[in-house]
């Protein structure tokens, strides 16, 4: 046979296996990676409301209060109230306001609980130790216990509640 | 380039790629190259398309009763790309019948079944039976009507083997019925031992592929056998060619046609199973054996095709591969082909045919448009098929199929006995029009005991749009008094009033029109029409509110007044109408569904 021929029958197959490969696998990795890029799961937007006003301590302790959210998306699916996430409440002293802070530690994302006994916070995974006014006190935490806004509608307080990205020392939404 | 061969001559010390290529590409095929033999590369192309395909669809996918219809539907919706490549694994499905189907037709024709190659012919019998098995427990997963009802039939099919039938219809689908078991069943053979067993019968089909080499034309001469070609490049450019046909194909069919999802599956609906046109021929073959002979369609003739064609080597064990030397084997295959195409091609007949199935055709679609509609708004966790008969209209629909569309036509659907007025366009101006010219016509109240009003169709056509506007007005809660319409001389001078109530009062002889075509003026109506407001003695309807649940009784409402949107323009004689009106209560549906039904 021709080496010419057996050439051009050599290019044909490479740039049509080609071809047949990008057919398949452009749109495979398309939709592949696509979440990537998406907001699957959908918990609170805006401002959800938590607590009644009066049933904070006025001295200032920390209260532990879920965040449940109407009806939060995941997916293809639209589920019924659910608690989607949990913060921290606490007034401050005077008519200062109140400090919310989500419940995640910003070090890997575990819970971080409270402790009465030492009026501090305490992450259980890496033992990241944070004040009342949730700087890092010791630990391996890069930053400071993550705070919310916060606002009082019709004696209700209500957090806006969202997630921040877990290891940075800069504080992002994700 | 030195550099380039440099390091190829390394690694190939190391791993020595070269002689595993070589013993790839230089495989000496007697004879030549020839397009016979591209039907086994594109087989196993299609199957690696359906290994990539199929990962991402498993990516996306939740093999649960409540979830997994509403996850397909999510991955067609909102993932790009995603609908091209769940119709790519679904065209491929039925490109690897045809192209496996065409091997194996090339192989009986060659004779390639004959000794030595009695083991390439059964394994690659096996590889078939697995196609089948990949197709049987794909069309189940998206968990919609067809593959529901469909793979139903395959499994009661199942149970009425003799002896064992019950407990392999209990293994196959996971239990005493359908549900998460079956599903996870399923998608746990179609996406992990179907593929495994398939991997390992195309190892050992190409293994002894390669140990007995290809079988030429019987037809080629001995001195043109003589002449020997390598694979690459002639035959793999013949294979690439083909492949690439193939792939254009399937890529063609997903981007117009996709694949197929239906509403969700629904135990309760009467839905009309139909399997993939590749097992139409079985299907067709259940409808001519009756009771007891049920098992001949089922398990004997089946059965027996499968015996022949795993004996065919055995049967036809002379040492001639030409045609004429094997008449009888070449006649029974060909007439085993020509029974499956006819089987096939009647099962399509009779169903194209059947008005029946037409009807079901346009609801089936109608549900499914607008389950995908409902989706989009996300899936409750009770799943998609709640949330359908949830649905008002959707309900609404059904209710007004079994109880109402035996007296009343609607769109396409005419009962086989007119005795209530015609509700396509119900409550549309071209329908308040129709009534207003001609209330006896046999499509309105003709064929009712309600009569005694006039026609009208004799009034201008600004006096007739007056009295249009004044009936259409009424239903909102504060339409003006009739004294304040254009129509309060019209309504004076042909006496209206003798006859119908424009204002809280039911004294009269007419149906009331306070709040005519609202809400709450139908549902009086559906709830009790021979209510002295409304059609009193001259009522056939039957009482609802005894025989169907408030719910039921609601939803019949919503579908009945959302006719007016539902509607197209052209569905009612009068189509002047003056435009689309908005309409105080009902959502219209945002896609253009078919009228109704």
């Amino acid at each position: 046979m021709p080496e010419d021929r057996r050439t051009v029958l050599k290019v044909l197959s490479g740039v049509l296996g080609t071809g047949c490969a990008a057919a398949i696998g452009v749109p495979v990795l398309g939709a592949l990676t696509a979440p990537a890029v998406r907001v699957t799961v959908k918990g609170a937007r805006g401002f959800v409301p938590v607590l009644a006003l009066e049933a904070l301590p006025l001295d200032g302790t920390p209260v532990g209060i879920p965040v449940v959210v109407e009806a939060p998306e995941d997916a293809w699916s639209r589920l019924p109230p659910t608690e989607v996430g949990a913060v921290y409440l606490r007034r401050l002293p005077g008519e200062q306001g109140i400090l919310a802070f989500t419940t995640v530690c910003p070090h890997l994302g575990c819970r971080i609980d409270y402790q009465p006994s030492r009026q501090h916070f305490v992450c259980p995974c890496h033992e990241s130790v944070f004040g009342l006014d949730g700087q890092v006190t010791s630990g391996p935490s890069p930053r400071g216990m993550d705070d919310l806004g916060t606002r009082v509608v019709g004696g209700q307080i209500e957090v806006e509640f969202m997630r921040f990205k877990t290891g940075t020392a800069r504080k992002v939404e994700v | 380039m030195d550099g380039l061969h440099g390091l190829l001559d390394a690694v190939d010390r190391r791993i020595g790629h070269r002689r595993l290529l070589d013993l790839a590409l230089k495989e000496e095929i007697p004879g030549g190259a020839s397009w016979a033999y591209v039907f086994g590369s594109s087989a196993l192309i299609l199957f690696f398309i359906q290994l990539a395909t199929g990962l991402l669809l498993a990516t996306y996918y939740s093999p649960s009763a409540t979830d997994a219809w509403a996850s397909v539907a999510y991955l067609e919706r909102a993932i790009p790309f995603g609908a091209f490549v769940r119709g790519m694994h679904h065209h491929a499905a039925s490109a690897m019948v045809i192209i496996v189907g065409l091997h194996l037709l090339q192989v009986v024709l060659f004779g390639a079944y004959k000794a030595p190659r009695e083991a390439n012919w059964l394994s690659g019998l096996g590889l078939l039976g697995l196609v089948l098995a990949f197709a049987l427990t794909g069309y189940l997963l998206p968990w919609d009507q067809t593959g529901y009802w469909a793979t139903k039939v395959a499994t009661s099919i199942a149970g009425t083997l003799p002896v064992v039938g019950d407990l392999v219809q209990r293994i196959a689908q996971g239990g005493n019925d359908y549900g998460h078991l079956t599903l996870t069943r399923f998608y746990a053979l179609h996406v992990i031992l179907l593929p495994l067993l398939t991997l390992v019968l195309i190892g050992a089909h190409l293994a002894l592929f390669r140990r007995h080499g290809v079988t030429p034309s019987p037809a080629k001469s001995p001195e043109a056998l003589s002449k020997i070609e390598q694979l690459w490049p002639t035959q793999l450019a013949y294979d690439a060619m083909f492949a690439t046909v193939v792939v254009a194909a399937i890529s063609m069919l997903s981007l117009t046609l996709g694949a197929p999802l239906e509403a969700p599956a629904d135990p309760a609906s009467n839905f009309i199973a139909r399997p993939e046109w590749y097992f139409l021929f079985l299907f067709q073959l259940l409808k001519y054996f009756e009771g007891p002979l049920q098992i001949m369609g089922t398990v004997i003739l089946p059965g027996l095709a499968t015996t022949f064609l795993l004996l065919l080597p055995f049967l036809d064990s002379g040492p001639s591969r030409r045609l004429r030397d094997r008449k009888p084997w070449i006649a029974a295959m060909g007439l085993g082909l020509v029974g499956m195409a006819g089987l096939t091609a009647l099962a399509v007949r009779s169903d194209n045919r059947d008005p029946m199935i037409a009807a079901q055709r346009v609801i089936a679609a109608t549900e499914a448009a607008r389950a995908k509609e409902l989706a989009a708004l996300g899936v409750p966790v009770e799943g998609p098929t709640h949330m359908l008969s949830a649905d008002p209209l959707t309900r609404g629909a059904r209710v007004f199929r079994q109880e109402c569309a035996t007296c009343h036509p609607l769109g396409d659907e005419v009962p086989e006995e007119i005795k209530g007025p015609e509700l396509t366009g119900y409550g549309s101006r071209a329908w308040i029009r129709q009534v207003l010219r001609d209330p006896d016509s046999p499509r309105l109240f003709g064929k009712t005991k309600v009569s005694g009003m006039d026609a009208y169709a004799h009034l201008s056509s600004t006096d007739l749009e007056a009295l249009v506007e004044l009936v259409y007005s009424r239903r909102v809660p504060d339409a003006p008094p009739v004294e304040d319409t254009k129509a309060a001389a019209l309504v004076e001078e042909h006496e209206c009033g003798n006859c119908h109530d424009f204002e809280e009062a039911f004294g009269l002889d007419g149906p009331s029109l306070f709040g005519y075509l609202s809400e709450s003026w139908v549902r009086s109506v559906v709830d009790q029409a021979d209510a002295q407001h409304l059609y009193d003695q001259a009522n056939d309807m039957p009482i609802f509110s005894t025989r169907l649940s408030e719910r039921d009784r609601a939803a019949v409402v919503v579908f009945v007044l959302a006719q007016e949107a539902l509607t197209p323009k052209d569905r009612w004689p009068s189509v002047d109408d003056p435009g689309p009106v908005p309409s105080p209560r009902i959502e219209p549906a945002k896609t253009s569904t078919p009228s109704g039904l």
